[in-house]
């Protein structure tokens, strides 16, 4: 039986942000770091060690896969992009619904206002 | 969203180093797949931090990337494994790695299975690696180090001038030091320096004698030293003279004077009783260049006639006094520069009109600033080769113990081999996983090594004897001493360990397993045997040489020196770093010498610039008028002593004709000397009284002749010597000599209150003995003998321990045969002499080889043993006596246990 979505959830935080930047444009490695470095605030800087391993998992999964673009002006350019495979699509999109299912949840409601609002002010 | 900034695609770096070896973390697998584009992205993170935060900020991506590379890469082998994927494919490099850390895991269980081998064995290594790396250390401190404290040490060169093709380095003038620095192309600069005495004094404190240099306003920053406070010299301050009185503190007279207080910077002190203003603090791993001595202050050499009242002019070409140091340029070889400065100098001793015996002084000695001079440390360097020849005997020996060790483990372990092998493992796999256990042995024995060295080297350190100059010995080891003794260690484990691992490994004792014996055993004992008469002829080589030192320091101590040292005081008075003028110093050592004579129990009093026999010498030339002409004109070298009336009555020393120098040889009195018989004899042999020298310029009559003594050292010829009165010959620093009835030191409250009263002012005089000043002539007999008895100690106790293991064994294994013996109606004393007999075989061929081992070592020794015969035969014939009688022990003790068997004991375990 070939995986579900439902199958990859919860997505851990790194694979999120890698997947929301895919599914805006094809990216390679450092556009990949530099990515997960923006939409985390600059909360996560991964090595190239940890990003291949991530990237390693999620084609494994057949979540993303490689792309056959390569920049037309770079002779010497080797490097490969990664595109999100519609499987992946499909699993971002279930995330993004379990997230803001939860956004919405009572519990959440109720912390954002006490914790995050009031001490604001 | 924003695009993400290409990659610099103009100038790539090629991937760090570091990041390529941490790529290796990841599995092989892995590493072909996303390897390249690993590099890719850490090449462009490393181009954006550059962007973004210059080196500071590419330094720390490094620092967070490359551990988190190496984590990442075995996390990532982990979950490969876990998900199966099967790396056997790739059979090389990555394999390694997995199973060296497979190996070292084994290694590590086995050892901890057998905790009493694994003690045992760990022990003798670092009882051996410890020996090795103890000397080591204190060769690298003493003579391999480069300058501790300075910069890129390595670039750093000592600049002596010599003769040619002689090896007696002089000083320089400081004309020569100008040409020197103003024309080399090879050097970035030339620095010099020169010694100096001084006495600081804060406000109104006592003040302190410390040991200082006078140095160019070039010497820190060539040497590359930064300070710990404030800063060093100011190239203007070294220009014109007496201008900047300056000086810079050493960390040592900081902490121990002004309790750390860095506000001593800018603040005013007395030097030599003239205000000078501290500038900077120099760094605590910088001790100066005169190593041993630590130097503890520094002033610009332009303020040299300040605190040296008597020096003679800057400019003088006469006055050599400077030693010189250089750094050469980069990618510049030494003998380039040696060529181009050899060059210089003999263009400089053409032209100047320094004295005609400087002339032959055209070549230059290059070597490296280590602090030590080569004249110490040439000799020092020979000195501790033969030491550390010694402690890698003792290693070997270790060595070969933890190897038989090994081996009778071998055995132990053949059903353990039998299975692996059985299971599949290859030949080669068992050996590696074998000599993975005896490194793992080995690097353990390393670290016990460097440890017995640190505490021994710090035992050494503690002042070994008391002189009066601030002598300090850092030898603890540094990283080069680890590397070298990890290296040592690794090269001896493989050494020793290969032998064991292959026996063990043997596949065909695999199918040996049931049989009871084995087949090879009486190969293994001659082998056996052979190893450990090497053992025991390392160990005899030892004693040996302990036995020469012990009874050449015996020797050396009874060496009749020409004068009497016994009940003789010594206060060093250094006037002229006391700010002391020549005529005010006259008046002062007047009065010390009438006031030190009035003491009860005081029986003679003089002066001298220095002592006989404390590394201290002084020569000069002087012109014979009366033989050939080359003694005419160029003059004769001879040993000089600059002395006070008394001296020959206070050290005892017997006047053959004339009269002794007395205090009316003053100034106002016509100038004379007093010579020793060897240059009587060899110049006048028919009577010098009465003929007349030339010194400096002047005649001088000589008015007595006095026995040869020994001045610089306990072995040196007779040569010709010259007492010339201090009266006549000013000199700012002396040493008042006083002859007492009782213990010298008795008088020394009562010496240090004459000086209190005669200038309160004046640091508190050290008082000590000629005889404890002398002691220094035979530190390194004393410390031979010391070093070469605890080798050969430890050594024979291995070698003991070793031929125990031996006989034990073989006798263990003849049990069965003695039991038979014992039956057929042998009587005990036969098994006993029998199984002795066998030690006492190996202890005479020890011997034998041993003795002739020593025969040829031990003439390397010559020159420490003061004319000891290196082959003399007291020592020889007793330390092989206790040789036998102990190695006679060891084999007598198993011996004794063997011959116990009951005949009914062997039938049973049969």
């Amino acid at each position: 039986m070939p995986p579900t979505a439902r199958d990859f959830l919860p997505l851990k935080p790194v694979d999120l942000q890698l997947l929301l930047a895919l599914a805006e444009t094809e990216q390679h490695g450092y556009g990949l770091v530099h990515a997960i470095e923006q939409g985390t605030d600059g909360l996560v800087k991964l090595d190239p060690g940890n990003l291949y391993r991530v990237i390693k998992r999620l084609l494994d999964d057949g979540i993303i896969a490689e792309s056959g673009r390569r920049p037309k002006d770079a002779g010497e350019e080797r490097r490969r992009y990664y595109r999100i495979t519609p499987l992946g699509e499909r699993v971002l999109a279930a995330e993004v619904r379990r997230l803001q299912a939860l956004m919405k949840s009572r519990a959440v409601r109720d912390i954002v206002r006490t914790l995050i609002r009031e001490p604001a002010t | 969203m924003m695009r993400p900034p290409d990659g610099d695609n103009n100038r790539r770096p090629s991937a760090p180093r570091l990041f390529a070896l941490a790529l290796r973390c990841f599995p092989r697998a892995f590493r072909d797949q996303f390897g390249r584009d690993m590099i890719e992205v850490f090449v462009d993170q490393l181009a954006a931090a550059r962007r973004a935060g210059g080196v500071r900020a590419t330094t720390g991506l490094r620092l967070r990337t490359i551990p988190a590379m190496v984590y990442a890469g075995f996390a990532e082998r982990r979950s490969s494994g876990a998900r199966g994927h099967v790396t056997s494919q790739y059979p090389r490099g990555d394999q390694m790695l997995e199973t060296l850390t497979a190996d070292l895991r084994y290694a590590v269980r086995m050892l901890r299975k057998s905790p009493v081998f694994a003690v045992v064995a760990v022990l003798c290594i670092s009882i051996g690696s410890g020996a090795v790396t103890t000397i080591f250390s204190a060769m690298n401190a003493l003579v391999l180090r480069p300058l501790p404290g300075a910069a890129n040490g390595a670039e750093l060169v000592r600049i002596e001038r010599k003769r040619v093709g002689g090896n007696d380095g002089v000083s320089a003038s400081y004309p020569l030091y100008e040409l020197l620095r103003d024309r080399t192309h090879t050097l970035t600069g030339v620095a010099a320096w020169g010694k100096a005495s001084f006495t600081v004094r804060s406000g109104n404190d006592a003040g302190v004698e410390v040991y200082g240099n006078v140095v160019t306003g070039n010497f820190f920053s060539l040497l590359g030293v930064r300070p710990l406070a404030g800063r060093f010299f100011l190239p203007e301050e070294d220009q014109a003279e007496l201008a900047h009185p300056v000086i810079v503190i050493s960390e040592h007279l900081w902490r121990t004077r002004f309790n750390s207080d860095t506000s001593v910077v800018g603040r005013a002190l007395s030097v030599n009783g003239h205000p000078y203003t501290v500038v900077g603090i120099a760094p605590a791993a910088f001790s100066g260049v005169d190593a041993p001595i630590t130097t503890d202050a520094w002033v610009p050499l332009a303020m040299m006639h300040d605190v040296r009242l008597n020096a003679a002019p800057l400019a003088s070409e006469t006055a050599v006094w400077l030693r010189l140091c250089g750094r050469l340029k980069p990618g510049v070889p030494a003998s380039a520069a040696h060529q181009e400065l050899a060059a210089l100098t003999a263009g400089y001793a053409r032209e100047s009109v320094e004295p005609v015996a400087f002339h032959q002084y055209q070549d230059i000695h290059l070597s490296q600033l280590t602090g030590l001079p080569p004249d110490a440390s040439d000799p020092l360097a020979v000195f501790l080769g033969l030491l550390l020849g010694g402690a890698v005997f003792v290693l070997v020996i270790a060595s070969v113990n933890v190897a038989s060790m090994l081996s009778a483990r071998a055995i132990a372990r053949r059903r353990e081999m039998a299975v692996r092998a059985a299971l599949g493992a290859s030949r080669g796999r068992l050996v590696r996983q074998l000599l993975t256990e005896v490194l793992v042995l080995f690097v353990l024995g390393a670290a016990g090594g460097i440890g017995l060295a640190e505490v021994a080297t710090r035992a050494f350190a503690l002042p070994a004897v008391v002189i009066s100059l601030p002598i300090t010995l850092e030898l603890s080891p540094d990283w080069r001493v680890m590397s070298f003794a990890l290296a040592v260690s690794l090269m001896t484990g493989l050494v020793f360990g290969l032998a064991p691992a292959l026996q063990a490994a043997d596949k065909d004792i695999a199918a040996r397993v049931r049989d009871g014996s084995s087949g090879s055993g009486t190969r293994r004992t001659v082998a056996g045997n052979v190893l450990i008469v090497g053992q025991l002829a390392l160990s005899l080589v030892l004693l040996v040489a302990a036995g020469l030192f012990a009874r050449a320091l015996d020797r050396g101590s009874r060496i009749d020196p020409g004068f009497d040292a016994q009940r003789v005081a010594t206060v060093g008075l250094n006037t002229e770093s006391w700010g002391y003028d020549e005529a005010s110093a006259r008046a002062f050592q007047h009065d010390v010498r009438d006031r030190v004579a009035a003491l009860p129990g005081v029986t003679q009093v003089s002066f001298a610039d220095h002592l006989p026999l404390t590394m201290r010498s002084d020569g000069d030339n002087v012109q014979i008028a009366d033989g050939n002409e080359a003694d005419a004109t160029s003059g004769v070298p001879v040993g000089i002593l600059k002395i006070d009336g008394g001296y020959f009555d206070a050290l005892r020393i017997p006047i053959a004709a004339g009269r002794a120098i007395t205090t009316a040889d003053n100034a106002g009195a016509p100038n004379v000397m007093a010579i020793n018989e060897s240059m009587a004899r060899k110049y006048w042999p028919t009577g010098a009284i009465g003929r007349t020298v030339t010194y400096h310029g002047a005649r001088v009559t000589i008015v007595g002749v006095v026995r040869d003594s020994k001045n610089w050292s306990l072995t040196e010829q007779d040569h010709p010597f010259v007492y010339l009165p201090l009266l006549q010959q000013w000199e700012g620093n002396q040493t008042l000599i006083v002859r007492t009835e009782g213990e010298p030191l008795a008088v020394a409250p009562a010496i240090e209150r004459v000086v209190e009263q005669i200038n309160p002012a004046l640091p508190r005089p050290v008082v000590s003995t000629l005889q404890r000043e002398n002691v220094a002539m035979l530190i390194p007999q004393r410390v031979a003998a010391l070093v070469t008895a605890i080798l050969g100690g430890v050594a024979l106790l291995l070698a003991a321990v070793g031929l125990y293991g031996i006989i034990s064994h073989s006798s263990g294994r003849r049990r069965r045969e003695i039991g038979i013996r014992l039956a057929l109606g042998a009587r005990r004393e036969d098994v006993l002499r029998m199984i002795l007999g066998e030690g006492v075989r190996v202890t005479l061929a020890g011997v034998a080889v041993g003795l002739v081992l020593s025969a040829g070592a031990t003439r390397l020794l010559v020159r420490f043993l003061f004319g000891i015969n290196p082959l003399d035969g007291a020592t020889f014939v007793s330390v092989s006596a206790m040789f036998v009688g102990i190695a006679a022990l060891a084999s007598y003790l198993p011996a004794r246990r063997a011959a116990a068997v009951t005949p009914m004991q062997t039938l049973r375990e049969e």
